[in-house]
């Protein structure tokens, strides 16, 4: 299953990214729902970067699912992928181009649940799973714009 | 073809006797194992299969037991661990299966996890599924092995005593007075996840636990069974003792505290009894909480 989701943000590339490219600040914008932390505490301080790695919970229903994933894609100020290693597979890429004054900035979302009722899975996750990234990147939108009542927390 | 009334009974004393036979067998030849019993291995369980079942159990058991899962960040990432639930359910016991399946999606199928469980169970036709989930026998060697290898262990001390308590007693956490789980977590310097579930005992009307009638028809002496419980549940109603039933949808709520050091939280030779009535008395807190959220039961 895939989906890719699309705001508008009032603000240079360079700026978009500085949120979204470092998992552990993009956190902040997705609520309860989605958790993503350092895998480790040794890199709890590191800068992300391709091969870096994290922890991603997403709640869904009453399941959270835990994925170590890695970075494998970070070209500032434009793309960033990162792939699961353990856990459900999945695989996210947010992208960053121009669009007049501000950015164009799109979240890919990739899933694919195994087994016999894989598919079924994936289609009763999907509604949520879009949910939950289209608030984030509403909630990076409204930053921008000045909206501090829905801003990261400090 | 008709079911037999009283064969699932029948199969479980009979499954009793063999089972007291091939014990008294071992202590006179060790090494022998009845045959047709499924022991339940460390190597029986299979993330592969894991990985594959997990997601449509899931969806299933979300279905009918409309789970809540809290706290699920208190259990260690890494290392062992000894985490240690209240029972529920009967023989069906539904925390039992969604905590494996949770803490399976949470930690990821990797983080080894293994359940101690009767041998009752592992010859009970879910046992194909429970095993590759890493159930295995309640034997202290499975238990020794799993925290020695730094897995996670989920241990029901209650056991039978507790799983067929009245389902009016449902927020009561009773163990019986069982305090094997201490030894083992100071034993192996590990630490005790308790894990707190509310909702089993509404999956059927949970009448006695026959402790007088066991005694009475002695087999609590011939089989070793301290418990012949009288359940009324679905589809005749008055169950025979040990028979499976199909449970009621009751909502199954499961919180995880905050892990408990032994040694750092009572000193490095506590009293054991002490130890017990705290942590007792701890979860017993968290479930009258539960119980004061619940609103409805079955619905929860």
């Amino acid at each position: 299953m895939r989906f890719a989701t699309t705001v508008h943000v009032d603000a240079p590339a360079a700026d978009v990214w500085s949120v979204c490219a470092d998992p552990l600040v993009f956190t902040r914008f997705c609520g309860e729902e989605l958790a993503i932390r350092a895998a480790t505490d040794d890199e709890a301080g590191s800068a992300p970067g391709t091969g870096a790695r994290y922890r991603s919970l997403i709640r869904v229903g009453a399941a959270t699912v835990g994925s170590d994933v890695m970075i494998v894609e970070f070209t500032p100020p434009r793309e960033f992928a990162w792939n699961s290693i353990t856990g459900i597979d999945h695989r996210v890429r947010i992208r960053l181009r121009p669009d007049g004054a501000g950015t164009r900035l799109e979240l890919r979302f990739s899933y694919d649940v195994p087994g016999l009722f894989g598919s079924v899975v994936d289609l009763v996750a999907y509604p949520r799973l879009r949910r939950i990234l289209r608030e984030a990147l509403k909630a990076v939108s409204r930053h921008f714009a000045g909206d501090v009542g829905n801003g990261p927390e400090p | 073809m008709a079911p037999i009334p009283g064969a699932d009974t029948a199969r479980t004393l009979a499954s009793r006797s063999v089972g007291a036979v091939a014990r008294r067998a071992q202590s006179i030849a060790p090494g022998f194992r009845a045959p047709g019993f499924r022991p339940g291995e460390l190597d029986a369980r299979d993330p592969d299969t894991m990985r594959e079942l997990l997601p449509a159990l899931w969806l299933a058991v979300s279905a009918w037991y409309r789970p809540d899962l809290q706290g699920l960040h208190n259990v260690p990432d890494t290392g062992a661990g000894l985490i240690v639930g209240n029972h529920s359910g009967g023989l069906i016991s539904p925390e039992v299966f969604i905590s494996q399946l949770a803490v399976a999606a949470y930690q990821g199928i990797e983080r080894p996890f293994y359940q101690l469980a009767h041998r009752m169970v592992l010859n009970s036709p879910a046992a194909p599924i429970l095993t590759r989930f890493g159930t295995v026998e309640a034997d202290p060697n499975n238990a020794r092995q799993v925290l020695a290898e730094g897995a996670l262990l989920q241990v029901f001390p209650g056991g039978d005593y507790e799983v067929y308590r009245p389902s009016w007693q449902s927020a009561r956490i009773d163990f019986g007075g069982r305090k094997g789980f201490l030894r083992l977590a100071l034993e192996h310097d590990v630490p005790i996840i308790p894990q707190v579930a509310l909702g089993g005992q509404e999956t059927a009307l949970f009448v006695s636990r026959g402790e007088r009638l066991a005694r009475l028809l002695g087999v609590d002496r011939s089989l070793r069974l301290k418990v012949l419980p009288v359940v009324i549940g679905l589809p005749t109603g008055l169950l025979p003792p040990f028979a499976p039933f199909i449970p009621l949808p009751s909502k199954i709520v499961i919180r995880y505290l905050p892990p408990i050091d032994l040694r750092a939280t009572y000193g490095d030779d506590p009293d054991l009894d002490h130890v017990y009535g705290d942590i007792v008395a701890r979860m017993q807190q968290a479930l009258t909480t539960m119980q004061d959220h619940r609103r409805f039961p079955v619905l929860g």
